[in-house]
């Protein structure tokens, strides 16, 4: 029983080969359904007598407490960045069914949305490095000369609602303490590097720390319960051979602690995984029910279980998410955005056709070095897979010399956009602020999308960032 | 010892802290009183999931009351919900209510129900997949139970011990069992 490997369950079997449960875990009759949470509401109240709120719009009224500006300052030209269309943003997957996933619609990205990048990108093509992936891109990259049409699109501009978070309210030590009890790490609160930390790094001890960002990230980690702790590849010290005088060469002790093997016991699944999380969560704080979970455990890793929330804004994705490790005796390693949304009210938006336009508009979409980008190009250059297209041989051939007075060469690469979506994205304002904005998600017939901000031109403010 | 069935509300919206029938306070010691906001958040965090083990047992058409019905016991019984263990406090109370709707509807009170299942059992006949159905159908009552409750609801150890009512060694073992019967089942129908 003592030697037996990270694979094996407390009931001694290999997971690899237990296809009976697995097909048991598919074979689940509940998979993906929920129940109207408004009316179980409504039937527990009547059961009982207690007023239960029934508008989840209330929450968030009663959440909001302050009024952000006017209007977003937005760095100068927000590139459109295709997204996978219709791609399920469904994290974790497992193999079998999951009960619990995430059902609403994925979410719409902006460029500049991860790194904060103030967006004076240059203006340069980068046609060397657009050539070199060429023969493997859905859409041939000419070095971002690309011309956007709208066709079918609505010419009716509209409204959307646009959301900030509360991280200057959030960031404290009080909050720090908070989610140190909830989480049970001990020690005193310290600020490093902006950071507000509980708990010690080296280590031998769980530690959580409280970043100054726009979401008020938490982080949370405890080495002495990562079941990967057994399993060093390499020892981290090798002890010296003791030097005898018969000048063999002792092996070195091999540094894994089998005592410090925390546990190969099977995690929490599917539901029971995710009410763990939610507890935590809401304990941290959070709106749990402002998100969708998903599960995920490898059959190979039972002693592991990855839960992920994501944050849902009328019916999709914000791109926003909170994620837990769950192993067999709680959770053990957590994220999670702390800050709550903020309403910052109603913006109003461009029309689908004028937002095509918007595509072709520096101060939106760069045309060239690395602004508006077929989403296959992503796709492509990541496997090393020749797709579709005209592609070279393997073995590099002379090119054909041009022919003197025909016209030269210069592809721009046509695009038509026959569906929008109108939802939010995330990006970053130059003060390192979060913003869900409402943004525009433009589909070509293929399911190719490009993504541009939507909020109409008086409400930006175009300052350079300084 | 008076007799409630789930379905029945019996409390005014300004009554004091319910007593238990055995004499239990609604207070905890230390512990505030639950109040509505307990049971919205309770319900906001694991109505999903009560839901489904109902539908997995007794089907759609009632899973939508009966959930409604465990999460008003959770009301009445606010006492006994462990705090941070709620959870499988519900799995097991549901699982009450799920025996409790299959004897035909004859009201039985909550806590008087025993912990057999119906050897007739909702879960296996909703499962679309034949040879699960035949290999679970192979399998006893309490190996089914426990089955499920690791398979659909992903419960291990503490929390699943919990939700059957014995304890953790207990459960550890049973599961195991469980687990072996099932690929011995699997495996006699491919032989």
């Amino acid at each position: 029983m003592d030697d037996r490997t990270e694979h094996e369950t407390s009931d001694g079997s290999t997971p690899e080969v237990d296809v009976a449960f697995a097909r048991l875990q598919a074979a689940d009759p509940a998979a993906g359904s929920d129940p109207d949470l408004a009316s179980v509401l409504a039937a527990v109240s009547a059961r009982t007598d207690v007023d239960l709120a029934t508008h989840p719009a209330d929450e968030l009224a009663a959440r909001r407490n302050r009024r952000a500006p006017r209007w977003l300052t937005v760095a100068a030209a927000v590139a459109g960045v295709a997204v996978v269309a219709g791609g399920s943003y469904a994290y974790g997957l497992n193999s079998s069914a999951d009960p619990e996933t995430i059902t609403a619609a994925p979410p719409i990205s902006l460029a500049g949305a991860d790194d904060g990048r103030d967006a004076a990108a240059p203006q340069t093509a980068s046609m060397a490095a657009g050539a070199a992936d060429s023969a493997k891109l859905m859409y041939p990259w000419y070095g971002g000369r690309t011309v956007f049409t709208a066709s079918g699109l609505s010419t009716d501009g509209g409204s959307g609602d646009a959301w900030g978070f509360d991280a200057a309210g959030t960031f404290s030590q009080d909050t720090i303490v908070q989610a140190a009890t909830a989480l049970g790490v001990p020690g005193q609160p310290r600020q490093e590097y902006g950071s507000w930390s509980v708990g010690t790094n080296d280590g031998t001890g769980p530690s959580v720390s409280l970043s100054p960002d726009g979401l008020a990230s938490l982080s949370y980690y405890d080495p002495t319960r990562d079941p990967w702790n057994c399993v060093r590849s390499a020892p981290d010290s090798i002890e010296t051979p003791a030097s005898d005088a018969a000048g063999g060469v002792a092996m070195p002790e091999p540094a894994i602690d089998k005592g410090e093997c925390t546990t190969s016991e099977a995690a929490p699944t599917g539901d029971a995984a995710i009410g763990q999380a939610k507890d935590t969560f809401a304990a941290l704080g959070l709106d749990t029910a402002a998100f969708q979970y998903a599960a995920s455990t490898d059959p190979t890793s039972p002693q592991v279980t990855n839960v992920t929330a994501s944050l849902v804004v009328d019916g999709q994705q914000t791109g926003i998410t909170a994620s837990a490790t769950i192993v067999a005796d709680g959770v053990q390693s957590l994220y999670a955005p702390l800050a709550p949304m903020v309403e910052l009210g109603s913006y109003d938006v461009v029309s689908p056709t004028e937002a095509v336009a918007r595509l072709g508009d520096p101060r939106f979409g760069i045309t060239g070095g690395g602004g508006v980008m077929p989403l296959a190009a992503e796709g492509m250059r990541a496997t090393d897979d020749t797709v579709a297209s005209a592609g070279p041989s393997s073995d590099p051939t002379v090119p054909a010399n041009p022919v003197a007075g025909s016209p030269i060469a210069w592809p721009v690469q046509q695009v038509t956009l026959v569906s929008a979506r109108l939802g939010v994205a995330l990006t970053t304002l130059p003060t390192g602020a979060s913003v869900l904005v409402p943004t525009y998600e433009l589909a070509d017939a293929d399911g190719v999308t490009w993504s541009v901000v939507a909020v109409v031109d008086e409400q930006l403010d175009f300052s350079a960032a300084g | 010892m008076p007799s409630r069935t789930p379905s029945t509300p019996d409390l005014e919206p300004d009554d004091p802290p319910v007593d238990e029938p055995d004499g239990i306070d609604a207070r905890r010691d230390g512990e505030p009183v639950r109040d509505a906001a307990w049971l919205e958040a309770v319900v906001r965090e694991h109505a999903s999931a009560v839901h489904r083990f109902i539908v997995r047992r007794a089907g759609r058409d009632e899973a939508d009351d009966l959930t409604a019905d465990v999460l008003a016991t959770a009301w009445r019984r606010r006492a006994d919900v462990p705090a941070g263990a709620e959870l499988p406090w519900l799995y097991r109370t549901a699982g009450f209510v799920v025996a409790n709707h299959r004897r035909k509807g004859r009201p039985v009170p909550v806590g008087d129900v025993p912990d057999e299942i119906d050897a007739d059992d909702p879960a296996m006949r909703a499962v679309q997949d034949a040879k699960v159905r035949e290999v679970l159908g192979a399998l006893g009552a309490r190996d089914r139970q426990i089955l499920l409750l690791n398979a659909w609801e992903g419960l291990t150890g503490e929390a699943l011990a919990e939700v059957l009512g014995i304890g953790r060694g207990g459960a550890d073992a049973a599961l195991s069992r469980a687990r072996a019967r099932l690929r011995e089942a699997w495996a006699a129908t491919e032989a």
